[in-house]
């Protein structure tokens, strides 16, 4: 007899997909990846059972892609600029600084990624750049992120060189001790310990949600919310080539869409949660909101682009990459500033007569 | 017939029980059923996840400060320059029983606010006390169990690399745990020594009071060798827990101003000679390597452990069995006591904690105390033996005392801690009232 | 009294010599180590000036430290066994014991060790790998060609470990 339709599901052959993220299991990221576990497990009804593995959990982050491509795990979760010491042009892609120089912002950012030639680039930079053969998603827009925290509020970039800053390591790094900039490399866990005890004067790590559980507030209570360095973030979701050779087109479709609809769920959670999260760092620490002095906006782009250039110069693919985004922002920020003006006109009124 | 992958992770742990008491280097016993195990339950790619485990390990700055502060106690040790200080202490106390184990607690929670790790305070203490120790007749069981504990002090009391790694995941301050992990501590500590005071005064044979004729003649001859000898450890406190404290240094950078203050030490004294040096940097290499070579064997095994999903199976019955908010809570503890016997902290922090974490949240338990629970519980991972890092680094720099006194010796302070544990859930306050005071 | 055999004798005198000479070379790694952040701590608190090289040059050289320092540490006995057992041996059931393991378990872990971090360290050799810990972009496959290094002296070290531990069961002690 014909076995009928459910039986044919039941027997259908499950595929397991460790996922090792860059994330402790409290941060944003991980809750927004293991929605995208829920989501998937779902689709697939149960044919995919995936587990959304802490940093550490299998390897640590600088091994995760290594790990994916070797199949330790089938899948990752990362910033694709955690491998521009393999390629310098992976920075470009996870956070490109100043918007690549280009003044590209969250949004347009993903538009390239999704619509423009990011796609394409991206697929090209794991095979050809990277040398692995991952499938490469685009799963989290986190950006922008917040300039840093600091001992004392600064009036120019003046003010800024006095103090040492921990920067984020890679490009950004660069940039800043290019616009002379005091930049101090410390790993995560030793930030809040040095802050304290004031190693370092100021720092930067991520966006309201994530800073209030960092708990840099605890020790300083100047934040500055307009920064550069990552002003636009995407994280990848990677997956091991032969595995996803593995696994049917409707299976892999359905990790294609769940990616796809991460992208907009974590988008809209992070306003909200940034949105509680500041109103806590404000109302009930009393955390003062910095405006970031307007000379930075001149000379970090410009700090930017001399350091880009100079990776366009040595390197084909990391020029390739570097015109695309140029380009594609040269087409899109015109309309996106204009059209974007509305939200700040709306913000002047409305804000100020509630 | 299929064995799950869970299972093997049993059969693992058991093997790895049987394995280390044949007897054969631990590391290597750890690497080769890591990968027997992993190569079957997942297959190839556990031979790529060893080098990545090991590199992860070489890349762990915070790491760099094992072999400085061991430097600094091969320095140390080599000089002479705490003898002095030990030798006047026993001559201050020298009628009172066990006055050395006062002096190396005393010394081990001096030392624990200037270090976030265990390998080095047990190594710089064993290599410090165990020589006084032996020529003054110390029970050898209790002077193991005062160093090992007195060691692992080092990551509980601030600062804490356990405390560190166990903020993010929580999602609580690290500030606030480090705050909340110091009264603790210090209770610790108390109980420790209150422990081997009162042991040695009920049997004097475990730390026997000075002979009479080697007593010193006068009080402020006595009083003179204190403070010279206290000159060097002062400066080498001044040099690192201060370099730390005055905001001057991360915690590895101040070990490498305490290496750097030892070395001058040992110049100002006329004691550094080119072969004493040669032979400093050769133990160094010894005692670093057997303490990080392991750490990164056993973080291979965790991994494969975890990989293979064992920590989740058993967390995962533990959290189906439905019990009221105590009883978790004390299920919790006792899952966490019992899975540090064989793991170290790093895989239960990562991977079990956060599987428990939404059945914690449910009961509605301060997090900061929580945390508190499982680190002074994670304190007991470092005395459990088979896999008790802390008894390796001891018996690796005190090569003469029995592998099976130092497990005896430190198996009555893991009973103390386990007391400790009570007091911390009895009462809340001894976590919580720091945090409360100094930062809101 | 009778000496070892010549030709195992000379083996494992040679080989042993590799592990010591590598040591007394690498163990001075520590006083870089220690300087180099020393230098830092003063560079940042007095001029303002902290380097961008220090914290990767730092863990740079602890690895490489404790890792060419694996075969030194086996040549001289001192990574940790559970000895309460094995002590209680003749040294002739102690070689036995030993000669069997190392085949069946040391050799094959550290080969494959050797085989795996080869190639892990020759990808990121040909990819002229950075570490992106600092704007220093420090040359971290430096630090993974140390892996199959430290492997490959831990195997020649093994060999003699090995030999010695047949000399023991065949002779009734240790050479
Ligand atoms: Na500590
Ligand atoms: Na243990």
């Amino acid at each position: 007899a014909q076995p009928s339709a459910p039986v044919a599901i039941a027997q259908a052959p499950t595929f397991r997909m460790r996922i090792q993220t860059s994330m402790p299991s409290a941060a944003t990221q991980f809750e927004g990846m293991q929605k995208f576990a829920e989501r998937l497990q779902k689709m697939s009804a149960g044919r995919v059972k995936v587990d959304v593995l802490p940093i550490g959990a299998v390897v640590g982050l600088s091994e995760i892609l290594e790990a994916v491509d070797k199949g330790v795990v089938e899948a990752g979760f990362a910033w694709t600029h955690v491998w521009s010491g393999k390629h310098p042009a992976a920075g470009l892609f996870g956070s490109p600084p100043a918007g690549a120089g280009t003044g590209m912002d969250q949004t347009t950012h993903l538009s390239w990624l999704i619509s423009g030639e990011g796609a394409n680039l991206l697929r090209e930079l794991y095979r050809d750049g990277l040398k692995t053969s991952v499938v490469p998603f685009p799963i989290m827009a986190v950006g922008p992120e917040a300039l840093g925290w600091f001992k004392r509020p600064i009036q120019s970039l003046d003010d800024f060189r006095k103090l040492r800053f921990r920067t984020p390591p890679g490009l950004p790094g660069e940039i800043y001790l290019e616009a002379g900039i005091t930049a101090v490399s410390l790993p995560g866990p030793e930030i809040l310990p040095a802050a304290q005890r004031g190693v370092i004067d100021a720092a930067e790590w991520g966006f309201p949600s994530d800073d209030l559980a960092f708990g840099f507030h605890r020790v300083w209570k100047n934040y500055y919310l307009q920064g550069l360095h990552q002003v636009t973030v995407v994280a990848d979701l990677i997956v091991n080539g032969d595995f996803w050779k593995r696994l049917p087109p409707d299976v892999q479709a359905m990790i294609d869409t769940a990616a796809m609809a991460a992208n907009l769920e974590h988008y809209a959670l992070l306003i909200h949660r940034n949105g509680i999260a500041l109103k806590e760092l404000v109302e009930k620490h009393g955390v003062v909101l910095q405006e970031t002095p307007r000379e930075y906006f001149t000379q970090f782009p410009k700090a930017t682009k001399k350091v880009l250039d100079k990776y366009a110069a040595r390197d084909a693919f990391f020029k390739k990459v570097l015109e695309s985004q140029r380009q594609f922002a040269q087409l899109a920020m015109p309309y996106r500033i204009n059209a974007h003006k509305v939200d700040l006109f709306l913000a002047e009124s409305a804000l100020k007569d509630r | 017939m299929a064995v799950s992958p869970e299972t093997l992770g049993l059969a693992l742990l058991g093997s790895l029980f049987a394995g280390i008491f044949v007897g054969f280097p631990i590391a290597f016993t750890l690497i080769f059923l890591a990968l027997a195990f992993g190569w079957i339950g997942f297959g190839l790619q556990v031979f790529p996840l060893m080098v990545f485990q090991f590199f992860g390990v070489m890349q762990e700055g915070v790491l760099a400060a094992v072999p400085l502060f061991i430097f600094m106690g091969v320095l140390l040790e080599q000089a002479g320059l705490m003898d002095r200080l030990f030798r006047a202490f026993q001559l201050m106390l020298a009628p009172v029983r066990g006055s050395l184990y006062l002096a190396v607690m005393f010394t081990a929670t001096i030392f624990a606010a200037a270090t976030g790790i265990v390998g080095a305070s047990v190594t710089l203490l064993g290599l410090m006390a165990s020589p006084s120790m032996k020529r003054s007749g110390y029970d050898v069981r209790l002077s193991a169990g005062v160093i090992t504990a007195g060691g692992t002090l080092g990551i509980l009391i601030p600062p804490s690399v356990m405390l560190v790694v166990m903020g993010p995941v929580v999602g609580v301050s690290v500030v606030d745990l480090f705050a909340a992990a110091i009264i603790p501590g210090l209770v610790l500590a108390g109980l420790f020594t209150t422990y081997a005071m009162v042991r040695s005064f009920l049997d004097p044979r475990l730390g026997p009071p000075l002979p009479r004729a080697e007593r010193a003649g006068s009080v402020a001859k006595v009083i003179r060798e204190f403070v010279v000898g206290l000159v060097p450890p002062a400066v080498l406190v001044l040099a690192s827990l201060g370099s730390i404290l005055s905001g001057l240094a991360t915690p590895t950078e101040g070990a490498a101003m305490g290496a750097f203050g030892a070395l001058l030490l040992t110049l100002a004294y006329r004691r550094l000679t080119w072969n004493r040096l040669v032979s400093a940097v050769l133990q160094t290499t010894e005692v670093s390597t057997l303490v990080l070579f392991l750490a990164a064997a056993s973080n291979f095994f965790g991994a494969v452990f975890s990989r293979l999903g064992t920590p989740i199976m058993i967390t995962e019955t533990i959290v189906g069995l439905q019990l009221p908010p105590m009883a978790v809570l004390l299920t919790i503890m006792a899952l966490i006591f019992v899975l540090a016997w064989p793991l170290e902290w790093v895989p239960i922090v990562l991977i079990v904690i956060p599987i428990l974490l939404p059945v914690v949240r449910e009961l509605g338990v301060n997090l900061v105390w929580f945390c508190t629970l499982v680190a002074v519980n994670l304190q007991t991972a470092w005395l459990s033996p088979p896999v008790a890092l802390s008894a390796y680094f001891l018996k690796g720099v005190v090569p003469d005392w029995d592998l099976k006194d130092i497990y005896l010796g430190m198996m009555e302070f893991m009973v103390l801690q386990v007391l400790g544990l009570a007091l911390v859930l009895a009462f809340p306050a001894l976590a919580l009232w720091l945090p409360s005071v100094l930062l809101e | 009294m009778e000496g070892p055999p010549k030709a195992p004798a000379r083996a494992f005198r040679v080989l042993d010599g590799i592990s010591v000479w590598t040591a007394r070379f690498s163990s001075w790694l520590i006083l870089p180590l220690m300087l180099a952040l020393v230098y830092e701590v003063v560079s940042r608190k007095f001029f303002y000036r902290p380097t961008i090289w220090a914290s990767d040059v730092s863990y740079m050289l602890y690895g490489t430290l404790f890792m060419l320092g694996a075969a030194y540490t086996l040549h001289r006995g001192a990574h940790v066994r559970t000895d309460f057992f094995y002590r209680l041996w003749s040294p002739r059931i102690q070689g036995m014991v030993d000669a069997l393991l190392y085949l069946l378990l040391f050799f094959p872990g550290i080969a494959l060790f050797l085989w795996s971090g080869w190639g892990f360290a020759w990808d990121s050799w040909v990819q002229g790998e950075r570490a992106i810990t600092s704007s220093w972009r420090a040359p971290i496959y430096l630090l993974k060609m140390v892996i199959p290094i430290a492997a490959g002296l831990l195997l020649l070290q093994g060999i003699s470990e090995f030999l010695k531990s047949l000399y023991a069961a065949v002779r009734g002690r240790w050479p």
